[in-house]
Formats: C-alpha cells, structure tokens, sequence
C-alpha cells in the first residue's frame, strides 16, 4: 500500500494529466531544432576536431573552407582533399519527470559524412567547394512508464526525431599581401527534420475523490487537501481504464544561405590569427504538422482532443527563423614543425525568441611524434544559448552548459592522411519539458563522437 | 546584435591598422608541418612521376605543332642541348631536344627533359651560342622544376594506408582528374600565357652561368634578345606573349654577368658551324 504523498494532489494530478495529454505538442515546439540550444554541436574536418574546434587562425587544408576561407591561400599549389564520417552518440536524462519519479531518457546515434572538402589553385587564389554537416541529430525515446503515481497510471511514449543541417557551397581566396588574405565562402543551407511522437497513456483505476484527490483502489487518500484534510473515500468518482492517444508527425524544411566571411593575418614569424563572420539566412521555411488523439478521460478532455472521438489537426505554414550573426576569432602560434598552439573565440548574436547572448571558447594542440605520426588534442565549450531557468516562469527553454575535450591521432604518407579521432562532451543543466507548469526538471547531457577521416594531396 | 557587429567590425578594422607594422617577410614557411617538410625531398618515383607528365607534355605540344623532319639538325641541337646538360643539375633526366616545324620564334620545355625550338627561333640566331642561350634557358625551366612545382607533381602513393585512405576519402576519381587539370593548365602555360615572370627571369639566369660553365659565350643569350626584340612582335612569338619584357630581361642579364665578373669573358660563340648547318634548314 502507498503511502500518502504531502503534497498537493491536484498539482500532481494536473502535471501528470497535462504531462500524459500534452506532451506531444509541447516537445513538439521545444524541440524544433536538433539542438538549438547550442551553437558547436559536430566539429567539423578532422584536424579541426582533433583541435576542439580551435581552427580559425590555422585553416590551411581543407576544413578552413568552413572555419576561415581566407586561410585556405595557406595549403599553397596542392590540390586538397579531405573527408570525415562522424559517428554520433548521446544520452540526455530529464530527470523525475512524471510524478516527480522517472527520467526520461532520450538516446541518439547515427553514422553520418561530416565533411568533404577539396581546394585547388585557381586564377589568383584559391578555390574550394566543400560540405560540412553542422548539426545532425537521429533522436530516439522508447520509453514505459507503468507505475506514475497517481492510481496506477501507465504511460509509453515512443519518440522519434530526424534532424541535420547541411552546408554546400564554393570558396574562393585570394592572397593580399605577404602578410594577408581574404576568403569568402557560399554556402547554401538546407535543414530537414522528421519527428513523429506517440504517446499513449492508461489511466486504470484512477479515482479522486470531490476534490480531485488521488485515492487508491482501497479508498485511501494518496494525496491530502492543500489544507492537510481528507475528504470521504465513499464519495470517489472512479474512471476505470480510460486512457489518452495521442500520434504525431512533423516535417520541418528550411533552405538559405550561409556566407563566411574570413581574414587570415600573420602579424609576426611563427603566429597567424584568423577571424571570420558567418550568418544562415533563411530564404524559405515550411512546417508541415499533422495530430491525432482520442481520450475517454473525461478530465483529460480539450477543443483538440474531445471527449470519446478521434480528433484530427493538420497544420500547414511558412514560418521565419533567425540565426545569429557568428563572429570567430583566433591566434595560432607555430614554434616549430613539430608543434602547434591554437585558440578560438566565438560570440554569438542573440536574435529570437528566449535566446540569449552566449559565447564559447576553444584551445588545442598539435604535436608530431615522429614525421609520420602526429596528435592532437583539444578542449572546447558548448554554451546555451538560453537564459538560466527561473521557478516562477513557464514556458522556459532548457539550459545546459556543455564542456568537451577532443583527440585525434593521424597517420601521414608521402601524399595522404588518415585521421582516428574521439570527441566527447558532458553538462549537466535544468529543463521545463512540460507546457503551462513551472516544475524544473534537472538534466544531463553526455555525447560522444568517434570519427575517421582521409585527406590527400593531389 | 549591434554589440557584436561592432565588436567584430572593430576588431577587423584594428588588424587592418597594424598589417604592414609587424610584418615579416616570409611568413608562410612555418605553416609547414613536419610531415610536409620531410617529404620536400624527390625520389625516384617522383623522378618518374615527372618525367611521366613531361612525356604528356611533350606529345601534346608536337600535337599543336608539328616537328621539323631534318635529321642533321636533331643531331646538332642534341649535340648542343645534351653538351649544356652535362653541366646542368639533373644527372638523372634523359634529355631530348627537337625543332618544330613553325615559323615563329619561341622555345618550350616540358618537365622530364624534353626541350623543343621553333625553326622561326633558329632562323633568328645567328651563331651557335645563341642556341645553346635558348637550349640553355629552356633546360633551366626543367632543372629547377618550374611546371612540377606549379603544379606539384609528385608520384602518387601506393602505400596500404593511402590507399585506404582513397577508399575513405573517396579521392581517387579526384586524383585523375587533378592530373588532366594539371595537364591541361601546363599546356596551356607553355603556348599561350607562357610561365611565370619570376620563372622566366630566373631560367635567364641560370641560362647566364650555363653558358659560362659550358665554355659558351655568356653574352648570347642578350644578343639575340636585343635583335629579337627589335623584330615585328608577330614573328617574335606567332601572336603568344610567353615571356616579360625584353628589356627587363636583357637588364638582368646584364648584372649579372656584371655580378659575376663575365665582362671580359670571350667564350666560344661558333658562327661559322652554326652557319654551316643553318644552310640544311629548310625556311
């Protein structure tokens, strides 16, 4: 027999219940990007990603189409190539989510190219197309929860979210001066995601008493009034397995462009600093939605989802979204052949919505072990880009600081590279996943990402 | 918003203030990373490499233009041409010289060692120390590697590792058709834009000391430069600027020889054997 909870019935029942009716919708609209809520969510090209992303003021090979076009003069007469394929995995916990009792678990993992680049000479410069993938995400949740408590609810939702965004586009860079260069890269943008989300919640034996109070089977009180007093057990309303369905699909395209503007400076022998100013411009963004629900809960009930009968909601829009303005800067200091010293900045403009001002930071190095033979390693941050939770307000978007560390190790022949790296990153932050209720679920985040890459020169 | 555009704005503003301040003068070299630097060096296999696409070159050059079929001056420009090569610092190449069979006056050389000479070219000379000048400047073009570095040729790696690496990186295709562009742009360099003007400048020089070594007339290579340049600008090239100014060139030379104390020299010159095998070419 369960013991009673002090605290206030209708406040668990009316989460769970909203919880258990609303979920759908409210994940739905949270969880539009694959992560929105930071902006260095895959490190692209290999030795970038071996260097926690610090690569604006090297940007010799290939990858420096993406970080800083300008360097790219740097990779001299050779035609370059690289490629990277990324394997993807993270776990993210809400923590006590229904009822105050389970996690929710969301788990993702794919295998997808990462990056292709090639540069060659060209006229003055140099010329470079490339693709870069900055943000891929295959999210799965499948999760039962058979034990929520409030008179034995039974809840399974099964969730799943496909979500990348792909750059592709030219570069071209031209060499200033000895001492300076300018690139600029085109890039066309592309974002698709495809969700779907089933939620199906089963509410036996379920009873309250005249003032909403959870009772148990036995006609005991699980909850007591706010003011501590108990209501007669004989006077339950019991609502025998009456359940809630809710099924839905969303389609999410957007396509525009991304400039990267880049400067690459050598000020002194041995040091280069880089800085570049990329912005994504949405020329057209569709949202496509379609829900299904049906509930016999008669406080389950709403306009959407009414009593006893499948309800059927399509949406169809345009919508407009902005990107912040991304200012990167770095300095990279070479004391010699064997080793490389390298930091990288970045701020981010807030312009939508709850964003936030946020910035992050990058340091790595490089060091050759032998000719053939060279590590790297890195630290970076993963900011939010939202404001910290407060527990008066709902609504809020997740907050959750990532730090991350990075190694790669590369195997070099007279005209190729192949590159074995890992890079991981962990945060811990707050989240309110639920619409309309000011309860703050505390949530962790680990990921990590194993990737191979092969670069050559032509 | 505004903050970070400013901030960015300023911060690129302020490295455009400070960009001849600090500069140095040569500050690319130590981007090389210690894989590059060791693998600066030539093997055998880029040696063949080299000559490989010289061969491509070649071919595609006497496609444009066809070589003169005269049997005493193939012998005379190998006799001179190999004779220069003995001082030049390529032992490993073969060299091979030949006239084509056109009326202006221009020389080429593809990488490898094959060396070509307009029978215009010929026609314009009027000793044999000026042949061996052009056969001179056009084997510095070879020995100090100008198209291979241009356009990096280097013999491709057969390792297990690369190969993989191809497969991973999906660059074989790529590697193909990085050779035809190389090709493609080599040939187009060597009849219409010509090379470059620091290239040319220096096969000038390395021309200079060529001839000194081989006991030709150092002046030779001046000499037909002022006559050529005072001829009809379509007879000197059939229409192509491949090379700088003449005088440019011609002023050079002269330093250097000056630099080098080659005033008072007076090597051989041969203008009665160069007369003797003019008479065999036909105009």
């Amino acid at each position: 027999m369960r013991k009673p909870y002090r605290i206030n019935s209708n406040q668990v029942f009316n989460d769970t219940r909203r919880a258990l009716g609303l979920t759908l919708f409210l994940l739905a609209s949270h969880g539009a990007v694959a992560d929105e809520y930071h902006y260095a969510n895959i490190l692209i090209g290999d030795r970038p990603a071996g260097l926690g992303g610090a690569y604006v003021a090297v940007a010799d090979d290939p990858a420096g189409l993406f970080y800083n076009p300008a360097g790219i003069v740097e990779a001299g007469r050779a035609n370059l190539s690289a490629s990277m394929n990324a394997y993807n995995m993270s776990r993210t916990e809400y923590k006590n989510v229904l009822g105050g009792k389970h996690d929710w678990i969301r788990t993702s993992a794919g295998l997808k190219p990462n990056f292709f680049g090639i540069t060659q000479p060209l006229g003055p410069g140099t010329f470079g197309i490339s693709y870069a993938v900055t943000d891929s995400i295959v999210e799965d949740q499948d999760q039962t929860f058979p034990d929520i408590p409030v008179a034995g609810n039974n809840f399974t939702i099964n969730y799943h979210n496909d979500d990348s965004s792909y750059n592709i586009g030219p570069s071209y860079a031209v060499r200033i001066n000895r001492h300076w260069s300018i690139g600029l890269t085109l890039y066309g943008f592309a974002r698709n995601r495809e969700a779907s989300i089933n939620q199906q919640a089963i509410l036996t034996d379920r009873r309250e008493d005249a003032n909403h109070n959870a009772i148990d089977k036995d006609g005991h009180v699980i909850a007591l009034n706010s003011d501590g007093s108990q209501t007669d057990p004989s006077q339950a309303i019991i609502y025998d397995n009456t359940y809630h369905w809710v099924n839905s699909y969303s389609q999410f395209d957007e396509y525009g462009i991304r400039p990267v503007l880049g400067l690459m400076w050598s000020p002194a022998e041995k040091v280069t600093l880089g800085a570049s100013l990329s912005q994504t411009m949405l020329a057209t963004a569709h949202r496509f939605q379609q829900d299904t629900c049906v509930t016999t809960d008669r406080n389950g009930t709403s306009e959407a989802c009414p009593l006893g009968q499948f309800a059927h909601q399509r949406l169809e829009e345009n919508y407009k979204r902005e990107f912040p303005l991304t200012a990167n800067g770095g300095i990279a200091y070479f004391p010699s052949a064997n080793l490389l010293l390298t930091s990288a900045v970045w701020l981010y403009e807030p312009q939508y919505g709850q964003r936030w001002p946020t910035w992050n930071a990058a340091v790595g190095t490089e060091y050759y072990v032998s000719p053939e033979y060279a590590v790297r390693l890195g630290m970076f941050t993963n900011h939010a880009s939202t404001p910290q939770l407060s527990s008066e307000m709902t609504d809020q978007l997740e907050h959750i600081d990532l730090y991350g560390g990075s190694f790669s190790l590369s195997h070099f022949t007279r005209t190729s590279a192949l590159t074995v790296g890992a890079v991981a990153s962990a945060g811990t932050g707050k989240a309110q996943i639920f619409e309309g209720t000011t309860a703050i679920q505390a949530m962790r985040t680990y990921g990590l990402t194993l990737f191979i890459s092969a670069s050559h020169t032509l | 918003m505004d903050a970070t555009r400013i901030a960015a704005g300023l911060a690129l503003s302020a490295l455009t203030c400070f960009t001849n301040v600090l500069a140095q003068d040569e500050p690319n070299g130590f981007r090389l990373r210690q894989h590059q630097v060791s693998t600066q060096n030539s093997s055998d296999e880029d040696v063949r490499a080299e000559i490989e696409f010289g061969q491509i070159i070649a071919a595609r050059v006497l496609g444009r233009i066809a070589l003169q079929h005269n049997n005493d001056w193939t012998t005379y420009v190998n006799l001179i041409g190999r004779t220069l090569t003995l001082h030049a610092n390529r032992p490993e190449l073969d060299f091979h010289f030949a006239v084509l069979d056109a009326d202006f006056i221009n020389a080429y050389s593809a990488p490898g060692g094959y060396v070509f000479i307009t029978r215009g070219a010929i026609a314009a000379m009027q000793d044999e120390s000026e042949l061996a000048a052009v056969l001179a400047h056009e084997i510095a073009h070879i020995t100090e590697k100008h198209i291979v570095k241009e356009h990096n040729i280097r013999a491709r790696d057969t390792s297990a590792l690369s190969t993989v690496s191809s497969i991973v990186g999906g660059a074989q295709d790529s590697a193909r058709l990085a050779v035809m562009q190389a090709v493609d742009k080599a040939v187009d360099m060597l009849l219409t834009t010509g090379p470059k003007h620091e290239d040319e400048l220096a096969a000038d020089e390395t021309a200079l000391l060529l001839l000194a070594n081989t006991g030709y007339d150092p002046f030779a290579l001046q000499r037909l430069l002022s006559r050529v340049s005072e001829m009809d600008a379509e007879a000197q090239t059939g229409g192509k600027v491949t090379h700088p100014p003449t005088r440019e060139r011609i002023d050079r030379l002269a330093k250097l020889a000056q630099d080098n104390r080659m005033e008072h020299m007076r090597n051989y010159q041969g203008k009665e054997r160069f007369q003797t095998h003019a008479q065999a070419l036909p105009n």
